[in-house]
């Protein structure tokens, strides 16, 4: 027989620091989104297209962090936190684990190619995942310099779909609403 | 392409392959309704920091590892596969992970079949039925894996332990799990996974779902094997190697034993050699005796794998099964440094060669002719051309 006190059992660590940045980014996307919603005519025509009751919780399994995101009583798009208690949640997006989140939110890897790489599990229609994965572009393209967001999006917008104008003031606008009200 | 009047093609394992592969363990085994694995692991690859990577791995995901047991050794005993049994029992756990090579992997079938039917009798598996249920089962592919992890089949105490429901359920490759490079060791267990993929293509019975498993084999690991040798290979290439090494092991599950496997079999069993070593010596004598002399000669669709599609096409449709079979004896001999030209040189006694060739005999003269297995075993002994036989 054996000593099993040789073999002990290890328990999982954490990883506080990596959760702590995921927390931020996903406050500065959600507050973004909302921003952004107001703001850009894209991200408008997307939201408008989902149905009254759209709540999107974006997550990083098995314990978090999250952000909520999703149209209020009078439709507008809202960020509603990070705890789903009480929402009734129709696109639920789980990111495996830490890791994945980071590789994604350190703009290693797109939203596209994190799904292609099967760090994402999603709960809910299919058409609204597609349409929050564009809505995730856009505000993307608006939060980041253009070196950095052309690692996050699947296609950088061009000229004539987004004019210089239109994004620089998109982004001051989208930065002043995110940090502010 | 062949297809035969009848066949059947079974794989149970899901490859996870990528970067950071290593961090989907938890939510895959939590979707198995498992959440406390045991790991069964061998000490040199803990010291290689291989389990200390799959440690970290596990960061956040508030599961918990039910022990690392690393008592395997290179020889997979019975009493190694009670010990870590108990381990699994003692702790609760009610899944199992197994880091690094054949053993590891056999030890862990061995424990999956004792916990999963409450017994501490590994005899009473006789015969193993195709259909068990049995607990989850993750295999880890490292720089020690030759492919048999991935198999139906498991060695323990040398007898072999085969049924469907011994596949794991995940091959985890994770390019952080692949640390040494350019080792004696890798290059045996890649040309032995290789030997196995080209015996299983080569086979009469062959059909076309064990075909494209493996073509893809034999590419990954000719393709990536020697990029990998140089010491600064790429990820990608290690990666690529790994897959083909992972691959080999269904791909050898699903076809009949060959007369090179047999052979490599017999041998590493009488005289302790490596079974991957012995099979990569064998099997260009094999090739060329099966393309000079035996019924039907060599596939001409070997070449695709190892010439790539232009190479293919640029040949004559006669030449193809030279052509595959002169590329695998070039593959080979391109390692001469860590793969002996002849069963001579790894100092084999003659009558133990007789002995695995007359036990080869009964098996394969209807395919290779009266006499066959022993020429081509003398051929490999003196490293010279295989003479004689019936076309």
């Amino acid at each position: 027989m054996i000593n099993i006190n040789q073999y002990p059992e290890i328990k999982s660590g954490g990883k506080p620091f990596k959760k702590i940045y995921v927390a931020v980014m996903l406050w500065i996307v959600g507050r973004a989104i909302q921003a952004a919603s107001r703001v850009d005519r894209g991200v408008k025509e997307e939201f408008a297209r989902l149905s009254d009751d759209f709540m999107m919780h974006l997550h990083v399994l098995p314990s978090g962090p999250g952000m909520i995101v999703g149209k209020g009583k009078d439709g507008k798009v809202m960020y509603m936190g990070w705890n789903p208690k009480g929402k009734k949640i129709t696109l639920d997006m789980k990111i495996k684990n830490i890791e994945g989140a980071m590789l994604m939110f350190t703009f290693q890897e797109s939203t596209c190619v994190a799904s292609a790489n099967n760090r994402l599990a999603v709960s809910g229609a299919v058409p609204d995942t597609m349409a929050f994965v564009r809505i995730l572009n856009i505000v993307e393209t608006y939060l980041l310099p253009k070196f950095i967001t052309s690692f996050a999006v699947k296609r950088y917008p061009r000229w004539s779909q987004m004019n210089p104008f239109r994004k620089h003031l998109g982004r001051v606008l989208v930065y002043v609403r995110t940090f502010t009200f | 392409m062949r297809i035969p009047e009848y066949y059947k093609f079974f794989n149970k394992t899901r490859i996870i392959s990528g970067n950071r592969a290593l961090e989907n363990i938890p939510y895959e085994l939590q979707s198995m309704d498992s959440v406390k694995p045991l790991v069964i692991t061998d000490r040199k690859t803990v010291k290689d920091g291989v389990v200390k990577t799959l440690i970290g791995a596990y960061g956040d995901s508030g599961c918990v590892i039910g022990g690392v047991y690393d008592g395997v050794t290179e020889y997979a005993s019975v009493t190694t596969v009670l010990d870590a049994a108990g381990l699994y029992r003692d702790r609760g756990c009610d899944s199992i992970i197994a880091i690094g090579g054949e053993n590891a992997a056999s030890v862990a079938k061995g424990v999956n079949l004792l916990v999963s039917h409450r017994t501490d009798d590994l005899m009473q598996f006789e015969s193993l039925p195709d259909t068990m249920n049995l607990r989850p089962l993750i295999v880890i592919i490292t720089s020690d894996s030759g492919g048999r992890e991935t198999s139906t089949s498991g060695v323990i105490a040398g007898r072999v332990f085969d049924s469907d429901e011994l596949m794991p359920d995940i091959a985890v490759i994770d390019p952080r799990m692949l640390k040494k490079r350019g080792s004696a060791e890798t290059i045996v267990n890649s040309l032995g996974a290789m030997a196995e993929a080209i015996e299983a293509c080569t086979e009469e019975v062959a059909n076309p779902m064990n075909d494209s498993f493996a073509f893809a084999a034999i590419q990954l690991i000719h393709e990536n094997l020697s990029k990998t040798m140089n010491g600064r290979c790429s990820r990608k290439e290690r990666l690529g190697l790994a897959n083909g090494i992972a691959i080999s092991g269904i791909v050898s599950s699903n076809a009949p034993e060959g007369l090179c496997t047999a052979l490599a079999g017999e041998l590493a069993r009488s005289t302790g050699n490596s079974r991957a070593l012995l099979a990569a010596v064998i099997l260009p004598y094999v090739l060329e005796y099966k393309l000079k002399h035996a019924k039907g000669g060599v596939r001409g669709e070997l070449l695709l794998p190892l010439a790539g599609i232009d190479g293919y096409c640029a040949s004559a449709e006669n030449d193809r099964g030279r052509l595959g079979v002169e590329a695998v004896v070039d593959t080979v001999r391109s390692f001469g440094r860590d793969i002996p030209v002849s069963l001579g040189e790894l100092k084999i006694p003659r009558y133990l060669i007789e002995r695995a060739a007359e036990a080869a005999e009964e098996r394969f003269a209807p395919q290779y002719g009266k006499g066959g297995c022993k020429k081509i075993l003398e051929a490999a002994m003196n490293g010279g051309v295989v003479r004689g036989g019936k076309k």
